[in-house]
């Protein structure tokens, strides 16, 4: 009789904190989710990715840090396996093309959605989702107008239509409840190199949050000299300056 | 002949025989005994309680038909509507309307086209089809008899199918309600069906002469000898009975499906509201829907008309929508959907009478799209999907608010890149190597101050465009203060200042182009 009965701790849905997401078994056990292409950042996360569906959200005050470089490498992986879309939800500038081509990221693959307001660009996210029919998605949403129940929306869309779906938000919302899986903060590096980011997770499953965690991104390669660069910096410094003699 | 089949070695002899084997002819009969309402229940806004309401059909000599809580009300066949009106006072009354039958009934035999090239409608109230060549394809006789009976069902019609050797057989088999008799019987059967079972081939003075004569059966009628019965009751009749044999040939005329699609509601109560239409709607898109699996075609845009009261004669308050599909369309749910949301965004008049669907461009599926379902009954992520979402986006949100990217062969770096239509087929992905460039770009460029900006990297100089907007810029990446990673420029010389008087030219002013995000 008693060994019929299923003990608790056998129990597969049953999670114990001392399994982190480092546990070699459970990585292995699951391989759908979508590597980021930086080691470090794999070991930390569950299932050693990206979450391949389902919603994450990377926080992030300052454009320019290396946000996409981050998400680059799974983004390419998918846009050349899968033929549903890599949908952008409003996003802030214009992603651009050649830069993409070069990350190796299919552009035929990339759909950009203007919606005119907060209520169609939730909308049309959310059929993204749920259609089935992105691959991945980026969105930007009006933060003042994002509420929990959204998320949460939002999180089961993602789920339904198996779609690996970032959220940019502000790091100020950090303070804020979510119903997303993964919370990332992405900040710049202080010691200002420009191949290095400084990430901290606020919430993942599997695990704690983590302290801040610098990470080499990479960068578009510097071939120049610093020392020619600041030749020519002082040139055009030189050239201005003329420019505005002759014209006084 | 014998000789030289002899002669050829046995193994030959046994191949040649098969190959002779004609494909079996096997006729449906489809009789639709309720066509005449039918036709009205698809025009009423449905009400929960409508198909327990006794409900009869009048024509010049009173009752011609009715449904079955009316029959089981005691209503009989022929009785005035005033005599029906005493018999249940909450009586729906129609007026037969031939034509609107005989359109219907048309629609029906291009719905039944999928299972047959060979459809006609000899007779008001029936269709035949000649399925003996689809048999394989659809799994059998029974299985092909019960899609066809879902295919009307689905439509709105009750329908009872049976299938014989000829055509005429077959329709009385429908007709007396003898289901799917094995055909190798169906002559059998015949002889025990009803001599009313006819339909409008024996007249109805002949059929009551014959029960006067003590003929009441198939069977009986059959068993007389022909030309002396010829001679009594006129030729038609013997003909009939040599079709209904099959020792007559008996041509029936298969109908043409029509090249264009277009039907029309004309609706009993005016429905006030979108929510209201929608019902309607998705009698018309399945309608549209066997149409195009019939014809294998797939709808790429079609319009919606609503009319309001008074027929909209003066062109005041009517209302036209254009749906438009990325992919041709052939699933009915599809085109709903997409159709719903141009419904919401649109302007429709208050009480609308008049639904019109119309398609105005379709082409060839391929094969792979007809049948959308996979084993477990869920869509393929193909490519259709994807197209799917362009079109629900683009109804809701409008066409400008889609965007695709593609790379274009250009120097200069706002032009190296070009929106592209979500609905243009998808190139193969560019190869080739490129020069370090932003992720996000600025359009266009923000004037900056330079000392804000630390250069890591550059220059890399950029000078293109003489037939057009000429740019000669030296690009820098920098770091702003922020620790945002830049793409910046220093315009080099103010040759397109001359022509623009624009300050983006003026020598030597930095801009910030470009986030390396």
């Amino acid at each position: 009789m008693a060994t019929t009965q299923p003990r608790l701790p056998d129990h597969p849905d049953l999670w114990r904190a001392r399994e982190l997401a480092t546990d070699p078994n459970r990585r292995l056990n699951s391989t759908h989710n979508h590597s980021t292409g930086f080691d470090q950042l794999d070991e930390l996360l569950f299932g050693g990715g990206w979450p391949a569906a389902g919603l994450m959200e990377l926080l992030c005050d300052v454009h320019g840090v290396g946000e996409l470089r981050l998400l680059a490498s799974a983004l390419t992986r998918l846009s050349r396996d899968e033929a549903r879309w890599i949908t952008w939800i409003n996003p802030p500038f214009v992603p651009y093309a050649p830069a993409l081509a070069r990350a190796g990221i299919d552009v035929n693959k990339v759909l950009l959605v203007h919606p005119k307001s907060h209520r169609e660009a939730l909308w049309a996210l959310e059929q993204a989702l749920k259609t089935g029919a992105s691959s991945a998605a980026l969105a930007w949403l009006d933060e003042s107008a994002l509420t929990t129940t959204d998320i949460r929306r939002l999180q089961l869309a993602a789920v339904t239509g198996r779609t690996w779906t970032t959220l940019f938000r502000p790091a100020s919302a950090a303070d804020k409840a979510s119903m997303a899986e993964l919370r990332i903060l992405v900040e710049s590096e202080p010691a200002g190199r420009c191949d290095r980011l400084a990430f901290t997770i606020l919430k993942r499953r599997g695990g704690w949050p983590t302290s801040r965690i610098a990470l080499d991104v990479g960068h578009a390669p510097i071939r120049r000299e610093r020392a020619a660069v600041g030749e020519q910096l002082a040139f055009w410094r030189n050239a201005n300056a003329g420019r505005y003699l002759t014209a006084s | 002949m014998g000789q030289a089949a002899a002669g050829l070695p046995r193994e030959r002899r046994e191949q040649v025989a098969p190959a002779l084997t004609q494909p079996t002819v096997l006729w449906y009969g489809v009789h639709l005994p309720y066509i005449g309402l039918e036709i009205f229940e698809r025009r009423y806004p449905s009400r929960p309680d409508d198909h327990v309401r006794p409900t009869v059909l009048m024509d010049g000599k009173g009752v011609s038909l009715m449904n079955v809580p009316a029959r089981d009300a005691g209503i009989a066949l022929g009785s005035t509507l005033a005599t029906a009106r005493s018999i249940t006072a909450d009586l729906r009354h129609f007026n037969r309307d031939i034509d609107g039958e005989q359109r219907r009934l048309r629609l029906l035999a291009e719905a039944a086209y999928r299972y047959s090239p060979r459809v006609a409608m000899p007779a008001e109230d029936c269709l035949v089809l000649d399925a003996g060549a689809s048999l394989k394809l659809f799994g059998g006789a029974e299985a092909l008899a019960a899609s066809l009976l879902a295919l009307l069902q689905r439509l709105g019609h009750a329908a009872r199918i049976a299938a014989a050797r000829t055509p005429a057989a077959s329709m009385v088999l429908a007709r007396a309600g003898i289901p799917n008799v094995a055909v190798d019987r169906s002559f059998d059967a015949l002889r025990a069906a009803p001599l009313e079972c006819a339909g409008a081939e024996i007249e109805a003075r002949d059929i009551e002469r014959l029960a006067n004569m003590g003929i009441f059966q198939f069977g009986q009628l059959l068993d007389l000898p022909r030309d002396e019965l010829g001679a009594r009751f006129g030729v038609a009749l013997q003909n009939y009975l040599a079709r209904l044999a099959g020792d007559a040939p008996d041509p029936v005329r298969p109908i043409v499906p029509r090249e264009k699609f277009s039907s029309s509601l004309h609706l009993i109560e005016p429905v006030p509201d979108k929510e209201a239409l929608l019902f309607p709607m998705r009698r018309l898109v399945s309608e549209l829907a066997t149409w195009l699996s019939a014809k294998q075609l797939g709808v790429r845009s079609l319009t919606w008309r609503f009319e309001p009261l008074g027929g909209g004669n003066d062109g005041r308050d009517e209302c036209e929508l254009t749906a438009k599909f990325a992919d041709p369309q052939l699933d009915a749910k599809g085109i709903l959907a997409v159709s719903k949301l141009e419904l919401e965004g649109a302007e429709v008049p208050d009480e609308v009478m008049s639904i019109r669907l119309a398609v105005a461009a379709s082409e060839p599926v391929r094969p792979e799209q007809v049948g959308p379902a996979d084993l477990f009954g869920a869509k393929q992520a193909s490519e259709a999907l994807p197209m799917e979402l362009v079109d629900l986006i683009s109804a809701r949100l409008g066409r400008d608010a889609l965007q695709g990217l593609a790379l274009s062969d250009d120097h200069r770096p706002e032009f190296a890149w070009t929106p592209r239509s979500p609905n243009a087929k998808r190139g193969t992905p560019p190869e080739g190597s490129f020069h370090p460039r932003p992720l996000w770009l600025f359009e266009p460029p923000r004037p900056i101050d330079i000392d804000h900006f630390r250069c890591l990297s550059g220059p890399e100089r950029i000078e293109s465009g003489w037939w057009g907007e000429t740019v000669a810029r030296d690009y820098f990446i920098a770091v702003h203060g922020s620790g945002a990673q830049c793409w910046i420029y220093a315009n080099r010389r103010s040759g397109g200042a001359r022509r623009s008087k624009d300050s983006q030219n003026a020598q030597g002013a930095w801009f910030l182009h470009g986030y390396f995000a």
